[in-house]
């Protein structure tokens, strides 16, 4: 999309809507949200990115955004098993307002954010490429 | 390792999510790491397996601890470990087959490791939903097993999978739609979602919601007959089975109806109880269609020209079999059903697989065009032949002592009648099965008055075995059953005691 004026503002709200997702993902454990609705936001920044700067530019980097989406998936579905192949305990479970507070249930919620991010990535990918040909 | 149920979730889903960048950099590993996983997969399944056959207590696991009923609980129970074992035990040689038949088989060559993909995930679903305890957990598995079945089919990527996946697709919705419902309803009578902790309240209150609980058996039924293929219900399945590659036909026909099935039982028996399940008439309903399916499904098979289309319809008869089983409703003809159940897996996959391997190396697909067969290739030709033989229910085969045992039990549960069904659909799966294998032998037009001589089958080695191993299975099953009727009793007098 060659449009000066959604280019222009999205520059700078790519970083804002990258932050929120990130927020989202973060504070899963303490406020509404968490791994799944933080990684749609963040899949959803990248997929405009894509879609305003038109990746197609350098025939180069045509993959990248899916390369990186294929490894991201299999990263963030490690992580979340993490949490089944490490011995059974609860863990911390939590303070209010405290934001390492949980342990490893972090560390799932942004496995998950980044596996949902990925595939939102990679099935749009998927299927403006079949367009293309 | 071997206390964990939860290993045989996590052993399909790691890989299959870790399968795309394999797809995307290395195609040629996907194959080779997909055997290696269900391979794994399965010497864990049959760990489990011989407990329950030594007389294990059922396993149960929390998951990540959470004890139920607040979490998530899975459970090994003779019946869970029986159909881990069939299932991981088919993927590992549907896998091994499908390592050299998806590169004739499909159209956009790239494809090929996204199919992987698919085909450990819908594996991967499929232990879950026959080992999990939690209901709204099998929903999850339920839709997952649904996407997955539909995303086989599509695979293929020529117009008519793209056809029949999209009506599969729908139907398959509309059927998760109806569980959904009843499991909303389910929640709503007991505030349990814990199978065993939903039957216990469900035991004492029963009296209370007579009509809420019938609306509830009926949705059920309704939401896995549509999955499952019971007979008006079928609709999706002969179009899916037809068009998709062969490997993914042996998985949808073998398999995937048949988990559903399980998962059925699995609500009767332990959420609803054998003694309200004896008293509904919903088994009266499961006994019509069973046996409308089994009457119908037949006639149509009879009708098809497509190989593949036949076996499709093949499929709706023989389910037929296993709801008549469920229907019948004592102890023994639930043994049977279960004895169909597993024999019908292996006759399917077999014949979807000879179906496959045909093409493969003659590229013929129609009923008319066999002949010879049984020459150029004997092995196949004589897998086959063992596996139609256990269609119609000839004696050796695996498919005669189900046939058997629930023609006996229809005159326990005194429904003679049904064994005049029984006989009638077995001469028509006879009638449309015949003269296939007469082509494959008997018929030689191309050169009458010459000489034919037996020739080596021209597929490759990961192919042939496939077959050979799952015709003998059928054999054994009908020769040597006696270990498998016994565990399939321990089964069901560990869910109707």
């Amino acid at each position: 999309m060659k449009d000066e004026i959604t280019r222009t503002v999205f520059r700078y709200v790519l970083l804002l809507v990258l932050m929120y997702g990130f927020y989202v993902v973060a504070h899963g454990h303490l406020s509404p949200g968490g791994g799944f609705a933080g990684g749609v936001i963040l899949g959803l920044g990248a997929l405009l990115y894509l879609l305003i700067f038109d990746l197609t530019w350098r025939e180069h980097f045509r993959y990248l955004p899916l390369d990186i989406a294929v490894v991201l998936i299999g990263l963030g579905s490690l992580m979340e098993a993490i949490k089944y192949l490490l011995p059974t305990s609860h863990g911390p479970t939590g303070l209010p307002g405290e934001l390492f507070s949980v342990g490893i249930i972090s560390v799932v919620n942004l496995g998950i954010g980044l596996l949902v991010a990925a595939t939102i990535l990679s099935v749009f990918y998927l299927m403006a490429e079949e367009q293309k040909e | 390792m071997f206390k964990v149920p939860l290993y045989l979730i996590l052993g399909g889903l790691i890989p299959s999510f870790a399968m795309p960048v394999l797809a995307r950099w290395k195609k040629e590993a996907c194959a080779p790491l997909t055997v290696l996983v269900c391979g794994v997969l399965f010497v864990l399944a049959l760990c489990f397996g011989g407990a329950m056959i030594g007389g294990h207590q059922p396993i149960f696991q929390a998951v990540a601890d959470w004890d139920p009923p607040w979490g998530i609980e899975i459970a090994i129970e003779p019946v869970s470990a029986l159909m881990a074992v069939l299932i991981t035990g088919l993927y590992l040689l549907i896998a091994l087959f499908s390592c050299r038949a998806l590169k004739k088989e499909m159209i956009n060559q790239d494809s090929i490791g996204w199919y992987y993909v698919e085909f450990l995930l819908c594996m991967t679903a499929m232990l879950g939903l026959v080992i999990t305890h939690d209901i709204f957990n099998m929903y999850v598995f339920i839709e997952v097993v649904g996407i997955s079945a539909v995303a086989l089919v599509v695979s293929k990527g020529d117009r008519y999978s793209t056809e029949a996946s999209l009506k599969y697709l729908i139907l398959a919705t509309i059927g998760s739609g109806f569980i959904l419902l009843a499991i909303g309803m389910l929640y709503m009578i007991t505030g349990h979602l814990n199978m065993r902790f939903a039957g216990m309240v469900l035991a004492e209150n029963a009296a209370h919601y007579p009509y809420m609980i019938w609306i509830m058996m009926t949705l059920f039924v309704v939401g896995f007959g549509i999955k499952s293929a019971l007979f008006p219900l079928h609709l999706w399945l002969p179009d899916a089975h037809a068009s998709a590659p062969s490997p993914s036909s042996a998985i949808l026909s073998g398999l995937v109806v048949k988990v559903y099935i399980i998962a059925l039982f699995k609500l009767f028996f332990i959420v609803f109880g054998n003694e309200f399940y004896q008293q509904s008439n919903i088994r009266i309903l499961l006994l019509i269609l069973g046996a409308a399916a089994m009457l119908f499904g037949s006639l149509f098979a009879f009708v098809q020209l497509d190989l593949k289309r036949r076996l499709a319809y093949s499929t709706v008869a023989q389910l037929g079999y296993i709801y008549l089983g469920l229907g019948l409703g004592t102890p023994w003809a639930i043994v049977a059903a279960f004895y169909h159940l597993v024999v019908h897996a292996l006759m399917k996959t077999c014949l979807f697989l000879c179906a496959g391997a045909i093409s493969y190396q003659t590229g013929r697909k129609k009923v008319t065009g066999l002949q010879n067969i049984g020459f150029t290739m004997p092995l196949t030709a004589a897998s086959f032949t063992v596996a139609a033989f256990s269609m119609v229910g000839l004696p050796l085969t695996g498919g005669f002592i189900s046939k058997y045992l629930l023609a006996v039990e229809s005159m326990g549960a005194s429904f003679p009648y049904f064994i005049a069904l029984i006989v009638l659909s077995g001469l028509l799966n006879a009638a449309y099965y015949f003269p296939i294998i007469w082509q494959f032998y008997f018929v030689n037009e191309e050169n009458p008055a010459g000489k034919r001589v037996f020739q080596r089958d021209k597929i490759p080695f990961t192919m042939q075995l496939p077959i050979v191993l799952t015709a003998v299975g059928i054999i054994l099953l009908g020769t040597a059953g006696v270990i498998a009727y016994d565990y399939l009793q321990q089964i069901v007098l560990h869910f109707l005691a």
